[in-house]
């Protein structure tokens, strides 16, 4: 419970309010502010005279514009200060002002749990301060750190390291979704991996997957064993890892827009394959009661079928041939296909338990198959929890799973894409739907994008807590200033200004937009860059050249796969004295 | 060395003296002792001396434009016509730039406009190096406390006036060179470059 915050009192005031700014949420004040204090994002507060409850009415500082300064002629020896300038014509006091223009958030509601703007500018002449440490835990944070559903991501940037923390609602970001953007080498997956830390400690202890295409969050196992993470009621999270030999897809749950999508068809071939799709469906129902109990072989029997008994019907169609096409397609797909499997799938109930870490890693894996496996994992979830929530699915069984789930994806402009081609994406369609219905069923996306500007704009636009590093590109930061609701372009324009481990963050998870300087792992971040000057370096060390060339030297014996002729018909190796005897036998 | 009288003022700060010439005191000072720049103290009732710098030379000649013929020759003017050589005169101008009083220990100098001014008549004396070292270092700090009222004061010849000053602080205050030539060549900037 976040107790009422009031201002101090016998606080010295770090400004002067001057009147309202250009905007009707804006006021200026006018500040020397001698301790280089009062910087872009800062938070300051004044008080109404008349109020006997001291509230505090919050801004945040939008612009700092220099009112007096010393001339550039004072300024003309690099050597000389001006201040020495300055004194020598008889002025010892400080140059320096300050207008500092501040958008208001206004007073924390306790009951509403939110600023309330007054709409009103302080009077001219208003003592303004800055806000306190404590002030600001208070009043930036949903959540107590250590809280419920509190998830620390780090603490405010513009004050000393962890005098302000920072501490998200993990409810909020895991019922309405989550966005982290920024250019690569900005630490979104260090982010990522503190945040996926947060909910796997005992106070959230969170249903989690990872959709891992670069496999970078198997580090994350290291949060099993490690004393941050464990409670004494003896929980202690689990963080599954799979490989994607250890991913299966089950054929029959494609769609037949994924087979569309991962076979390539013609028009003839799409319509075989609707038909006898159709009734592959039809009957594993009649005789199972289960759509998805067929493998791919009925599909390809069941095309051939289809293609014969219409050439029966009418003579004049002949589609044998688009069915044989398809029959080597499907049969292609099955040969090297690395995660689709005629029988197995991964059990719903194995990949989604609360306190539980499942990570996902689809490297080696061709794109289309991630996407195909992504779209198909999230509309068995998705399906599972609407069956669950509406209770239609049976206590024991796969689709049920009667706790909310939140997957993480990375790389997510490929599982989203925007623009003409995104359309096609097979997991597009159920990303939309989850992230603009999944909240009611306890479903939370978080998406991880280097590329916002390549990300499905609807698909961005849903997510409520966005959580932004520095965004350098140009079209990027357009693309995310036209999706994101809570961000003020003030806020905005510190993205391609900000620092590795810095972030904004706006949305519903905080109570006003923040920049956060980023919290330590407790588990090693798995994502970094190689050093390829060093490894370049450490290749021709001596060690490491002896190393190779006992690996690459001909074993001795009578073993020899080296060419044994060079381009001039020569043995390559004069020192090898081979003989024309050991190559071509006696001579006759 | 007394180098005139003061004779008139145009407000708190601008003072005219009447140079002594000839016949005034046995020795009238060197046109150098009452040339541009030079500083100069005038006492006022009181322990204090206005400290002013020369800042203009004015030749006054009543007979100037008197183009009719004179009866006397140049030899019987001083018989015939004494107030004729009386009436012409030199002027120089001096801007008051603050006080000298004395203190506890010796004299307190001070740069802001004197409150006191200084009275008809009053004799005006070339300030010795000394206290023109010491008026400049008033706190034992080098100060130019007065450059922004004579830069509010613009006259043809204010830089190089502002130039003498700082040349011959800078070779009194060798360790202050580096700001002064700050000073210095910001005049000298806007006298050369931004007044055309």
């Amino acid at each position: 419970m976040i107790a009422e915050v009031r201002a101090p009192v016998d606080v010295p005031p770090v400004g002067t309010a001057k009147g309202p700014g250009e905007l009707p949420q804006e006021f200026v004040f006018i500040t020397p502010d001698l301790d280089q204090r009062l910087k872009a994002g800062e938070f300051v507060y004044y008080v109404e005279r008349d109020d006997p409850n001291r509230r505090p009415i919050f801004g945040r500082i939008a612009n700092r514009k220099p009112v007096r300064l010393y001339p550039d002629d004072f300024l003309a020896n690099p050597s000389v200060a001006p201040q020495q300038v300055a004194e020598l014509f008889g002025y010892e006091g400080e140059a320096e002002l300050f207008e500092i223009t501040v958008r208001t958030l206004g007073y924390f509601d306790q009951t509403m749990k939110a600023f309330v703007n007054p709409r009103i500018s302080p009077r001219v002449g208003w003592p303004i301060y800055l806000a306190t440490d404590e002030m600001l835990a208070a009043v930036l944070n949903k959540r107590a750190q250590g809280e419920l559903g509190g998830a620390h991501v780090g603490s405010l940037l513009s004050r000393p390291a962890g005098a302000v923390p920072i501490v998200l609602s993990a409810r909020d970001f895991t019922s309405t979704h989550l966005a982290i953007l920024a250019s690569t080498g900005a630490g979104k997956s260090y982010l990522a991996a503190v945040l996926v830390e947060e909910l796997m400690k005992p106070n959230s202890r969170a249903c989690v997957l990872i959709v891992d295409p670069h496999a970078e969050y198997d580090t994350l196992s290291e949060m099993s064993g490690n004393p941050a993470f464990r409670s004494n009621d003896g929980y202690e999270p689990v963080v599954k890892v799979l490989r994607p030999s250890d991913i299966h897809v089950r054929f029959s749950t494609l769609r037949i827009g994924d087979l569309r999508y991962l076979l390539d068809i013609t028009d003839r071939m799409e319509y075989v394959l609707e038909r006898a799709y159709r009734t592959v469906i039809r009957r594993a129902k009649e005789e199972s009661s289960f759509a998805d109990h067929w493998t791919p072989d009925d599909l390809i029997s069941e095309a051939a079928k289809f293609a014969t008994q219409r050439r029966e019907e009418d003579e004049s169609v002949d589609l044998r041939s688009s069915a044989a096409a398809l029959e080597w397609r499907i049969q292609q797909l099955m040969n090297s296909a690395q995660i689709l499997d005629p029988q197995r799938h991964l059990d719903l109930r194995t990949l989604f338990q609360p306190g539980q870490c499942t990570v996902l890693q689809l490297d080696e894996v061709d794109r289309r198959e991630q996407q195909v496996a992504v779209a198909v994992l999230l509309r068995r979830l998705y399906q599972a929890r609407q069956d669950t929530e509406r209770g239609r699915a049976q206590k024991g069984n796969e689709t049920y799973l009667p706790y909310p789930v939140f997957v993480l994806i990375e790389e997510a402009h490929h599982f989203a894409p925007g623009g003409d081609g995104g359309g096609r994406v097979v997991s597009a369609e159920i990303l939309r739907t989850i992230l603009a219905e999944g909240r009611k069923f306890g479903v939370g996306i978080g998406l991880i994008s280097q590329r916002p500007g390549k990300l499905d704009q609807d698909v961005l636009s849903q997510c409520m807590t966005q959580v932004m590093l520095r965004i350098v590109n140009p079209i990027d930061q357009n693309n995310v200033a036209a999706a994101v609701e809570g961000a003020s372009r003030d806020v905005l324009d510190e993205l391609p200004a900000l620092s590795k481990g810095q972030a904004v963050i706006v949305g519903s998870s905080v109570n006003a937009p923040v920049l956060v300087a980023v919290r330590e792992r407790h588990t090693q971040h798995g994502g970094q860059d190689q050093d390829a000057p060093k490894i370049w370096v450490e290749y021709s060390n001596p060690d490491r050249k002896a190393e190779r060339d006992r690996d690459t030297a001909p074993l001795a014996g009578p073993a020899i796969d080296p060419p044994i002729f060079d381009a001039n018909h020569r043995p390559p190796n004069p020192k090898r004295n081979v003989s024309f005897e050991d190559l071509f036998g006696p001579d006759p | 060395m007394e180098i005139g009288r003061v004779v008139g003022s145009n407000d708190q700060s601008d003072y005219l003296v009447q140079v002594n010439t000839h016949g005034e005191v046995p020795a009238p000072p060197d046109p150098h002792d009452r040339a541009f720049g030079q500083f100069v103290s005038i006492p006022f009732e009181g322990d204090g001396h206005l400290i002013g710098v020369i800042y203009t030379t004015q030749l006054l000649n009543p007979s100037f434009g008197t183009l009719g013929p004179r009866l006397s020759t140049e030899g019987e003017l001083p018989v015939f016509s004494p107030d004729y050589l009386a009436e012409t005169a030199t002027l120089v101008g001096v801007f008051a730039l603050g006080t000298a009083r004395s203190g506890s220990i010796g004299l307190d100098f001070d740069q802001t406009t004197p409150r006191v001014a200084a009275t008809i008549d009053a004799p005006v004396e070339l300030l010795s190096d000394l206290e023109f070292q010491r008026f400049h270092q008033p706190g034992g700090r080098l100060r130019l406390a007065y450059f922004p009222r004579l830069l509010a004061r613009p006259f043809p010849s204010l830089p190089d006036l502002l130039c003498v000053i700082l040349d011959r602080l800078i070779a009194r205050f060798p360790n202050d060179r580096p700001r002064l030539e700050v000073a210095r060549q910001n005049i000298l900037w806007r006298a050369a470059v931004e007044a055309r």
